[in-house]
């Protein structure tokens, strides 16, 4: 058994993959909409609600699938983020690369997950090889591409830019995140200082994804 | 999950978490080029 409390004391690390964006009100906190779900959004440290069937007092519930879900690892993780991907790209037919903002550049997290946890995630099929649900998540680690949204350039700047979305949750005041490259850097785009959002959400920030070997 | 699987949960308590170390090790130093052992010449026959 993975979670074994006689032998666990620490948070249970999990990887995920979300969408990331801050609010004009407040340009230094990062927030994240899932991958599915999207309506549901979180902090960097929150704690989970039931939106679909209320378990708000017990949420993950075991009959639901509620809950920070996230998977044991990153490899996983990676494998669900480019399959994702390759399900919007086909949808959309947004394969060029001048369409490529609309689909990738999805970010990576290292969560902490803590509180109730119940093995299996959303997706998994099999408890014993997939990650978990919990009650309680604090993310550690945001993981950004390091090719830039638009080309297959290096990423310089990550900024917050205004972006037609699938959903109309991003209307408003959010400003998703985006890694861009010097070219395509536009006085449109708002910059941001990874320092100033490292400190602010006591988080670490990485560009590219984690390997997995 | 599946069908029949036990379901396990737990509570997890909070604390602090290790800080991420990527898995993989960059080299610093091409690796070694296998010594080739000279090949002895045929002695004549």
């Amino acid at each position: 058994m993975k979670t074994n409390t006689s032998v666990r004391n620490v948070p249970i690390i999990g990887w995920k993959v979300a969408h990331s964006y801050v609010r004009l009100a407040d340009l230094s906190v990062i927030r994240f909409s899932p991958m599915s779900f999207r309506n549901t959004t979180y902090g960097i440290e929150d704690k989970a609600l039931c939106h679909g069937h209320k378990h708000v007092a017990s949420a993950p519930h075991l009959h639901c699938v509620c809950g920070f879900n996230a998977w044991d690892d990153e490899a996983t993780s990676l494998r669900y983020m480019f399959a994702v991907q390759r399900v919007h790209e086909e949808r959309l037919q947004t394969s060029s690369p001048e369409l490529r903002e609309r689909v990738a550049n999805w970010t990576m997290l290292r969560v902490a997950l803590f509180g109730h946890v119940i093995e299996g995630t959303l997706s998994a099929t099999n408890i014993d090889d997939f990650g978990y649900r919990s009650s309680n998540q604090r993310v550690l680690d945001i993981f950004f591409e390091d090719r830039c949204a638009m080309c297959e350039n290096k990423t310089t700047q990550l900024v917050a830019l205004e972006t037609e979305s699938f959903s109309p949750f991003f209307a408003g005041d959010c400003r998703r995140l985006r890694p861009l490259c010097t070219m395509h850097l536009n006085e449109t785009h708002i910059t941001l200082d990874l320092a100033t959002l490292e400190k602010r959400n006591n988080v670490k920030i990485h560009w590219g994804y984690p390997t997995s070997e | 999950m599946g069908i029949g699987n036990p379901v396990r949960e737990t509570e997890v308590p909070d604390g602090p978490s290790p800080a991420y170390t990527p898995r993989r090790s960059v080299p610093t130093s091409p690796p070694a080029k296998p010594s080739r052992q000279p090949v002895p010449e045929k002695a004549p026959s």
